[in-house]
């Protein structure tokens, strides 16, 4: 059974303009000790799926179809009370700027105790000596000594390495991650990233990266799932992904990035820009960007297909295909 | 030097701390030529100084010492209209284009105003323009009434570079143009400025911090590192073989986009130091990996390790002395 399970999450935003699917039919899977990279634009709704699995979305927005199972439990059935005892304890979550995710008048000490304290009656010395040990595992060096010091006097890298430990404080076995190198800088985003393998590694905690960036995904994660408008239209395994590409939108996407390797003269930009989330275009969703589009593209939603081990695909250019060989 | 076309001499930028003696060395004696027609990368991380010599070399910001010289010209000697005239020939464009345009005038007033001031042209001639100029940075007609929030980001960067090319420059300082924007979205960007620069022959500061952008765009490259420049070569010579330990350190550090080729890094440990106090000698002392005594005692300069075809500058003892450690 997979540690996490997500089954037509739809999520929703009744604005005062008119309903936004932000998340609208997402399912995948994660096992433990895997790290699955959830990346997607703007508006593609991969921080709104991570905010339903915490149940975290905020009125005007509602998870409003779906299920999600985690550890066995249906997470739309919990209360609040026992949702509150699975976040910190089973699953946690660390954000992109670790900076505003600190309390200032607070020593990061207590603030990593407190995620300890919250949920478990120990004394005071343990809950200090598991945080030093903590601090130890993310990489700060002097923990005894810096624990007693406030966020300000943190780089913006040492601070996400807090967050991480507070997030592991309590052993979950699931770590959301969003975006949590992009306020970095590339030497530091390098150090995170390895802390995050590392930790995979040692704990066998399932992680769920939400990122913009091929290049972390690359580095990082072992299965993908790309994001467009609030639907899945790829998932693969990493290598697969990045060496046989199938949905116009991933390839668009792999060709705007410049490449390190060899100099290309102009990059394939995708033309135009993402739509409105509140005005997604009828049939796919990529149908007005894309390079390969047909007149059926315009009528009807195209469904996740197989295409290979682990290889799924939203594309009306796979259909033929399948019926061939399925 | 063929042609440069902007000289940067020795140039220092303090910023005097509030309440303190105490200054941030945010660019110390930096020299830098940029020659017409090329596009020169300046990257680094945050703190390194990068944008600060984009605002220095249009003089947006006065130099603690040191000069710019544009076609020859010492920026600090001129003002008024002098430095008017040569403000029209170099533009900049910021990396927010929801903060660059004023969000109360229409695109042809964000077009129109520059006009106004730097060209001698009327009004048939100005709105003329404004067409040709939507044109060429990939807007519609129709754009032109329309005001900022009415666009997406990358549209609103397209006003921006209009706006930049309205007084017919011939120099740009680009700084992080593509940064606040969508991957997808990048790539139009980058391909417009590409573009732009070979019909206009346009000269481009190229400021990133995104190495790949910058590879792509650039014909040379400066490393920045705590207000210096530690490395300069040409793009192709820099990404393939770099001498200096923070710029092979900076590259083993980019996220490639091939997951076969997950590798092996120079590791940084440590944060960046202040820029307030320095480390005495090299300043990428406290972080390199092959760091010796001699490195806290003397500061390095920068020198030609390069071979007879080209330039390439490094500041660094160990690559001085050809002790650096291969990989």
């Amino acid at each position: 059974m997979p540690l996490l399970e997500v089954d037509g999450l739809k999520t929703h935003f009744f604005g005062k303009g008119g309903v936004t699917k932000a998340v609208d039919g997402v399912s995948f899977t994660l096992d433990r000790g895997e790290i699955l990279g959830i990346v997607g634009e703007s508006g593609s709704g991969k921080s709104v799926t991570s905010l339903s699995i915490m149940r975290l979305v905020d009125h005007p927005g509602r998870v409003v179809g779906g299920t999600m199972r985690f550890e066995g439990r249906d997470l739309l059935t919990l209360n609040r009370e026992e949702m509150r005892q699975l976040r910190g304890r089973r699953m946690s979550m660390i954000f992109q700027e670790p900076g505003t995710s600190m309390n200032p008048v607070l020593t990061v000490g207590f603030q990593i105790g407190e995620a300890i304290r919250s949920h478990e009656r120990v004394p005071a010395e343990e809950v200090r000596r598991r945080t030093i040990e903590l601090m130890d595992m993310v990489g700060i060096p002097d923990a005894k000594q810096r624990l007693r010091q406030y966020p300000h006097q943190f780089s913006g890298g040492m601070l996400q390495r807090l967050m991480i430990a507070m997030g592991l404080a309590l052993s979950p076995s699931l770590l959301i991650a969003d975006e949590p190198v992009t306020a970095l800088d590339v030497t530091i985003q390098a150090q995170i990233l390895d802390l995050l393998k590392q930790l995979r590694d040692t704990t066998d905690a399932a992680v769920l990266l939400i990122t913009h960036d091929m290049g972390v995904v690359a580095e990082t994660c072992d299965r993908v799932v790309v994001m467009y408008l609030g639907a899945i239209v790829e998932e693969a395994p990493v290598t697969e992904l990045f060496d046989n590409p199938k949905h116009p939108y991933t390839q668009g996407l792999l060709g705007s990035i410049p490449s390190i390797e060899e100099k290309v003269d102009w990059l394939q930009a995708i033309p135009g820009t993402i739509p409105n989330p509140t005005d997604i275009p009828s049939g796919c969703r990529f149908s007005n960007r894309c390079p390969k589009v047909m007149d059926v593209c315009h009528k009807i939603d195209p469904a996740l297909l197989t295409v290979g081990e682990e290889h799924r695909v939203a594309c009306h250019l796979y259909e033929e295909q399948e019926s061939r060989d399925g | 030097m063929a042609d440069p076309m902007l000289q940067v001499r020795r140039l220092v930028k303090q910023f005097p701390v509030e309440g303190t003696r105490d200054v941030v060395h945010a660019v110390t004696e930096v020299d830098l030529d940029i020659r017409r027609g090329e596009t020169v990368g300046l990257v680094g991380e945050s703190g390194c100084g990068k944008t600060t010599m984009g605002r220095l070399v249009l003089r947006l910001i006065e130099s603690t010492s040191g000069n710019v010289l544009f076609d020859g010209q010492d920026l600090s000697t001129l003002s008024g209209s002098a430095l008017r005239r040569v403000r029209s020939k170099m533009q900049i464009i910021f990396q927010n284009p929801f903060a660059s345009l004023n969000p109360r005038m229409s695109v042809d007033e964000i077009l129109m105003r520059p006009m106004r001031i730097h060209l001698r042209i009327n009004g048939s001639e100005r709105s003329q323009r404004v067409a040709e100029l939507l044109e060429k940075v990939g807007l519609r007609p129709e754009h032109r009434s329309r005001y900022p929030h009415e666009f997406s980001g990358g549209q609103r960067q397209r006003i921006a570079i209009a706006r930049a090319l309205a007084v017919e420059p011939q120099f740009l300082v680009l700084d992080e143009p593509t940064s606040a924007l969508d991957v997808s979205v990048q790539a139009q960007i980058l391909n417009l400025l590409k573009r732009l620069q070979r019909e206009m022959g346009l000269t481009y500061l190229f400021i990133s911090h995104d190495l790949s952008a910058v590879r792509h765009m650039s014909d040379r490259i400066a490393v920045m590192y705590l207000g210096k420049v530690v490395e300069l070569a040409d793009a192709e010579t820099l990404f393939e073989a770099p001498k200096h330990p923070y710029t092979r350190a900076l590259m083993s550090a980019i996220p490639v986009t091939n997951p076969r080729l997950r590798r092996e890094r120079v590791r940084l440990t440590g944060d960046i130091p202040s820029p307030i106090r320095l480390p005495s000698g090299c300043a990428f002392r406290t972080r390199c990996p092959w760091a010796e005594k001699r490195c806290a005692e003397q500061v390095p300069t920068l020198k030609d390790e390069g071979g007879q075809v080209s330039e390439h500058l490094v500041s660094c003892h160990l690559v001085a002395a050809g002790e650096e450690p291969r990989v």
